[in-house]
C-alpha cells in the first residue's frame, strides 16, 4: 500500500453494487459541498470584507473631516488677518512712529493672543512683515525668535512665497524659529500678505496647529488588531505614521508609491497571510493622502472563523450525507441481494424458491420474470425427467421385447431339429441370421443407427421366421439405397414384422407375405411394413396403439413402444400409422426425420 | 482486501482531503500559534527614572511593536536616577521570575554582575533577550543595540572630514570600563587610524558628567592648544566640551563631534558650537526588542546580535524629514 495505494484506487472497481452507489453519491455529495461552501465563502468573505472596508472608510473619513476643519480654521484665521485693518496698517505704513508702532503690534497680539485662547489645537500666530516688523502671539509667550536659523530658509516661507497669496499648509515638521526650550511639532499654515489695494506685498503670515492633535487622532485609530492609518503629503513624505522611526531606517515598508498611483480609493497587496486593504482618502485642502491599512485576515474578523464554520458545516453535510447514501444505497442494493441469493439457491437446485419483491421498479419487474423464469425451467426439467423415463422405460420394453424367450425357444428348437435333419446349411443360415440379429439389436449399445442396419436386422428376422414357417411365409425388401446412411432408431421395423406375423399372417390360410419398403416422402423418412394378412377393420386401427398393451402375446407392446420411441425421440410429426383393410392386410408407415 | 475496508480507507481519504483543502485556505487545524495576546514579555530598564528622552523614545518602539504583535509587554527597572544600580536591578530581575513572563528584555547595569541572575531567568525557561546593554554570556537569544564601535568610526571620519588628516585630536569618554565607552573609543581609533591621525589625546574620562568634560576640556585646551579636534563620547561628554569652547570663544575653530541627543546639544549644533553628533536610533531599538523576542518565542530563527544603526547629524541635514524624527522624537511630555 502507501505508495501505490492512489493508483490502485483510481482503477479501483466495486465489488460490491451498494459500495458503488454509496461512492458516486458521496462524490456527488462531496463535490456540490465543496463548490457551495467555497461560493458562500466567498460571497461571506466578500460582504465581510466589503464591511469592513466602508468601516476602515468612514473612520478614515472622519479623519479626513477633522483635518479638513483643522486647516479650514487656520485658513480662515489666516484671511482673517489678511483683512484686517491693523495688520495692513502695521505692515504697510513706514510714518508710524515707534509708540504708534507698540499700538499697533499689541493691537494684533491681543487678536491672535485671543484667538489662541479659544484654541487649544493652534500653538502659535505669527506675521513677519517685509519691513521688519514681526508680531508673535504663541502659547508659551515665546516672544524671542532663534537667532540661528534664517526665515527665509524655512519651507513653508519658501512655498508661500511661491504660492504668492494662497495659502500654504506644510508637512508637519518641528517649529524651531522660535527661541524656545524644546521643539514643538507643527503643521504650519502660511500666506503671503497683501496691501489692502493687492498691490504690494507686505509680509509674511504663519499659523502653527500642534500636530499632537493629528498625531494623536491617528494614533488612536483602531482598525483591528495591527491595522493603523497613516498620512502621505502629495510628494511621498511620510505626514504621520505610527512606524515612521523603522520606515526611514529601512527596517519597514510601506506601500507609499503605490498609494500616490492609486488609481482606486482602495487597493488590497498580496502577502498570503498578511495581506492588507488600504483605503485611499485625499484631503482637497492640504494635498495629503489618509491611508488606512487593515489587515484582511484579521478584518474580515475572523477570517479563519468563517472557513472554520464552513470547514465544520461541510464537514457535518458529508457526514450526514455518508449516512444518507449508505442506506439509500442498501435500500436500492438489498432487492437486488436477495435476488442474487435466490440465484444462487437456483443454481444449487433449489427450483422451489418464489422471490417476494413487491415493488413495480425494474428490480421488481426483474424478480417476477424471475420468478416466472424459474417455474417455465421447473416445469422443463420436470418434463424432461419423465421423458428420460419414458425413454428408458421404452428402450427397456424394446430390449425385453427382442429377447423373447419364446422367438428365442423356437428359433433354438428350429435349429435343434435342422441339426438333428443333417440340414446343416440350413442350421448355418438360421444360426448366422440370429448372430447378426442380436448383434445388430445391440449395435454397440447405440440407441441410433444407420437405416441401412435396421434394415438388415429385419431381413435377418425375417430370414429365421421364414425358415421357421417354411411355406406359410414369403417376404421380401425393397428400399431405396439412398437412405440407407440416414440415421434411424433401432428396432422399430422388427416389432412391427412379428406383429404383422403373428396377428396379420398366422391367422391366415396360404402363403403369407410381408414386404418391407423404403424411400423419401414428402421431406421425410418413409419405411413400411407391408402384409397381406387378415387385416383390421377400422375399430380395430383406432384401438391399435390402445388395447395392444392388453394383447395376450405381449407383441402390441412393440407396435405402441416404437409409436412412442419414435416421437420421444424425433417429435410428434413422426411416428407411425396405419392402413388396413380387413381380410386384405396392412400397411404400417413409418415415418422418420431425415436425419445424416 | 475485501470491499467494505476498501471502503472505509476510501472515506478517510475523502475526509483527509477535505482537511487538506482546509488547511490550504489557511485554516490552521494543526498549527497553534505559539504567540498570542496572552504572551508576556518584561522589559526591565538600567532605571526608569533617568529622566533621558532615550529611553522614553525605546519605550515607544516597544509599545508599537507590543501593538503590532499582539503581545503584553510591561517596562520595569529601578527607580533610581543611576544607570548603575545592580542590585536593585537583580531583585528586580528575581521578581519577575517569579513572575513567570514568556520573555524578558533586559538592558544590564552591569556586564558581569547580571550574568549569574540572567541565568536563572534562563533556566526558568524564560527567554531572554539583551538590549543596548549586554552581558558576558551567551544565555541571552539575541542582543540589540547601536554598533557602538561602527558609531565611533562614524564620528572619526566625521572630524576628519572637517578637520583633513593632519591634526591633534583629544577624546573625551564617559564611563570608564562600560561598554558603550570602550566600544565608541575603539570605533574612533579605528576610524582616525583609517586616517593616518597619530596625535591623540586622551581618553579622558568625564565620568558622565558634563560639568567635569567642561573642566577637562577647558584645562586641555589651554594645556594644549595645537588641539584642534575634539570627540565626546556621550551626551554630557559632548555638552561638556562645548559649553567650554562656546565660553573659550572657540566655537568653529575647536570642532566637536559628538554623540546622542539632547536639546541642548541641538542648540549648540544651530549656534556652530558642535559640527555632528552621532545619533542612536531608540525607537527601532525599542520596536525590534520586542520583534525578535516574538520571533525567538515563535522559535523563528533570529541572529544573535542585531544592529538598530547610527546617524550622524550635522547643522546642515539636521532638519530633514528624516532627522527630525529622529532628533525631535515624538511623545508626550
Amino acid at each position: 500500500m502507501g505508495k501505490g495505494y492512489l493508483g490502485s484506487f483510481i482503477n479501483f472497481k466495486f465489488k460490491r453494487i451498494q459500495s458503488a452507489i454509496t461512492a458516486a453519491f458521496l462524490f456527488l455529495v462531496l463535490f456540490t459541498v465543496l463548490i457551495i461552501a467555497a461560493i458562500s465563502f466567498s460571497l461571506t468573505y466578500e460582504a465581510v470584507e466589503k464591511n469592513s472596508r466602508e468601516y476602515t472608510h468612514q473612520l478614515i473619513e472622519q479623519v479626513n473631516r477633522n483635518i479638513e476643519s483643522y486647516i479650514t480654521s487656520m485658513e480662515n484665521i489666516s484671511i482673517m488677518t489678511l483683512y484686517n485693518n491693523d495688520v495692513r496698517e502695521y505692515l504697510t505704513r513706514n510714518d508710524l512712529s515707534s509708540e504708534e508702532e507698540k499700538v499697533y503690534s499689541e493691537k494684533i497680539k491681543l487678536l491672535f493672543d485671543s484667538i489662541l485662547s479659544t484654541r487649544k489645537d493652534i500653538s502659535s500666530i505669527m506675521i513677519f512683515g517685509y519691513n521688519g516688523r514681526v508680531v508673535i502671539s504663541n502659547t508659551r509667550n515665546i516672544t524671542e525668535l532663534n537667532p540661528y536659523i534664517d526665515l527665509t530658509e524655512q519651507i513653508w516661507y519658501k512655498k508661500a512665497k511661491e504660492a504668492s497669496g494662497a495659502a500654504v499648509v506644510s508637512s508637519p515638521h518641528v517649529q524651531n524659529i522660535l527661541q524656545d526650550n524644546y521643539y514643538r511639532w507643527v503643521v504650519s499654515l502660511s500666506r503671503e500678505l497683501v496691501s489692502g489695494d493687492g498691490s504690494e506685498k507686505v509680509g509674511m503670515f504663519l499659523v502653527d496647529l500642534n500636530f499632537s492633535v493629528i498625531n494623536d487622532m491617528c494614533s488612536k485609530i483602531r482598525l483591528g488588531k495591527r491595522g493603523y492609518v497613516f498620512i502621505v503629503d502629495r510628494e511621498g513624505n511620510i505626514v504621520y505614521h505610527p512606524q515612521q522611526q523603522l520606515i526611514y531606517s529601512n527596517v519597514k515598508d510601506e506601500m507609499i508609491d503605490e498609494v500616490l498611483n492609486s488609481k482606486d480609493d482602495y487597493f488590497i497587496t498580496n502577502e498570503g497571510n498578511d495581506s492588507r486593504i488600504y483605503n485611499i482618502m485625499n484631503s482637497v485642502n492640504t494635498g495629503w493622502k489618509i491611508v488606512g491599512v487593515s489587515y484582511i485576515n484579521e478584518l474580515v474578523t475572523n477570517k479563519s472563523e468563517i472557513e472554520h464554520s464552513h470547514t465544520l458545516w461541510g464537514f457535518i453535510c458529508l457526514v450526514i450525507a455518508t449516512i444518507i447514501s449508505i442506506m439509500l444505497s442498501r435500500r436500492i442494493s438489498l432487492p437486488i441481494k436477495r435476488l442474487e441469493s435466490s440465484m444462487k439457491q437456483v443454481e444449487k437446485g433449489n427450483f422451489d424458491i418464489k422471490v417476494d419483491i413487491e415493488s413495480s421498479n425494474e428490480i421488481g419487474e426483474l424478480s417476477r420474470a424471475f420468478n416466472i423464469m424459474i417455474s417455465k425451467i421447473k416445469e422443463l426439467m420436470e418434463q424432461n425427467v419423465k421423458e428420460q423415463e419414458l425413454k428408458r422405460k421404452s428402450e427397456l420394453k424394446a430390449l425385453q421385447a427382442q429377447i423373447n424367450p419364446h422367438f428365442l425357444y423356437n428359433t433354438l428348437d428350429s435349429i435343434v431339429w435342422m441339426a438333428e435333419a443333417k440340414n446343416s446349411e440350413e442350421v448355418v443360415l438360421m444360426t448366422s441370421a440370429l448372430a447378426k440379429l442380436f448383434r445388430l439389436s445391440i449395435s454397440k449399445g447405440e440407441e441410433i443407427i444407420p437405416v441401412h442396419n435396421e434394415i438388415e436386422h429385419v431381413r435377418s428376422y425375417l430370414i429365421i421366421q421364414k425358415m421357421r414357417y417354411r411355406d406359410k411365409l414369403d417376404f421380401d425388401i425393397e428400399v431405396d439405397p439412398e437412405i440407407y446412411h440416414y440415421k434411424t432408431l433401432k428396432i422399430i421395423l422388427q416389432p412391427l414384422v412379428e406383429n404383422s406375423i403373428y396377428h396379420g399372417i398366422k391367422n391366415k390360410g396360404g402363403i403369407g407375405s410381408i414386404k418391407i419398403r423404403g424411400k423419401i416422402c414428402n421431406d421425410k423418412i418413409l419405411l413400411q411394413v407391408i402384409d397381406n394378412g387378415i387385416g383390421m377393420d377400422p375399430e380395430k386401427v383406432k384401438r391399435i396403439f390402445e388395447d395392444s398393451g392388453n394383447s395376450p402375446r405381449g407383441s402390441g407392446v412393440g407396435v405402441k413402444n416404437v409409436n412412442e420411441r419414435i416421437k420421444l425421440y424425433f417429435g410428434k410429426d413422426y411416428g407411425l400409422d396405419f392402413e388396413s383393410e380387413l381380410n386384405h392386410g396392412t400397411t404400417v408407415n413409418v415415418w422418420l426425420p431425415i436425419i445424416e | 482486501m475485501k470491499a467494505g475496508v476498501k471502503f472505509i480507507f476510501f472515506v478517510v481519504i475523502v475526509i483527509m482531503l477535505l482537511f487538506l483543502i482546509g488547511e490550504q485556505f489557511g485554516y490552521p487545524i494543526s498549527r497553534r500559534e505559539k504567540v498570542d495576546q496572552n504572551t508576556r514579555i518584561v522589559v526591565i530598564y538600567k532605571s526608569i527614572n533617568t529622566g533621558y528622552e532615550f529611553w522614553d523614545v525605546v519605550k515607544d518602539g516597544i509599545a508599537v511593536a507590543a501593538d503590532e504583535f499582539g503581545v503584553q509587554v510591561k517596562v520595569v527597572g529601578p527607580e533610581s536616577k543611576s544607570e548603575e544600580d545592580v542590585e536593585k536591578q537583580i531583585a528586580i530581575l528575581e521578581k519577575t521570575i517569579e513572575e513567570k513572563p514568556d520573555a524578558i528584555v533586559i538592558v544590564a547595569a552591569d556586564h558581569n554582575k547580571m550574568v549569574e541572575p540572567v541565568e536563572r531567568a534562563k533556566e526558568a525557561g524564560i527567554k531572554v533577550i539583551t538590549m543596548d546593554s549586554g552581558i558576558n554570556s551567551d544565555v541571552s537569544e539575541c542582543f540589540i543595540a547601536t554598533d557602538n564601535v561602527e558609531a565611533g568610526r562614524k564620528a572619526a571620519d566625521q572630524l576628519v572630514e572637517l578637520l583633513g588628516e593632519d591634526a591633534d585630536v583629544a577624546i573625551i569618554n564617559h564611563v570608564q570600563g562600560t561598554m558603550t565607552a570602550i566600544d565608541r573609543e575603539k570605533g574612533v581609533r579605528e576610524g582616525l587610524a583609517k586616517h593616518n591621525i597619530k596625535k591623540i589625546h586622551g581618553p579622558y574620562f568625564s565620568d558622565g558628567l558634563s560639568e567635569k568634560a567642561y573642566r577637562i576640556t577647558k584645562e586641555l585646551i589651554l594645556e594644549k592648544p595645537e588641539i584642534k579636534g575634539i570627540v565626546g563620547l556621550n551626551e554630557a561628554s559632548t555638552v561638556g566640551a562645548a559649553m567650554a569652547l562656546k565660553e573659550m570663544g572657540l566655537s568653529g575653530e575647536v570642532k566637536l563631534v559628538g554623540f546622542d541627543n539632547s536639546f541642548d546639544e541641538i542648540k549648540l549644533i544651530e549656534e556652530g558650537v558642535i559640527q555632528a553628533t552621532v545619533v542612536q536610533n531608540p525607537f527601532n531599538m525599542g520596536y525590534r526588542a520586542i520583534e525578535m523576542t516574538v520571533k525567538s518565542l515563535k522559535g523563528e530563527k533570529i541572529e544573535k546580535w542585531i544592529n538598530t544603526g547610527s546617524v550622524v547629524v550635522t547643522k546642515e541635514n539636521m532638519y530633514s524629514i528624516e532627522n527630525q524624527r529622529l532628533l525631535f522624537p515624538f511623545i508626550d511630555k
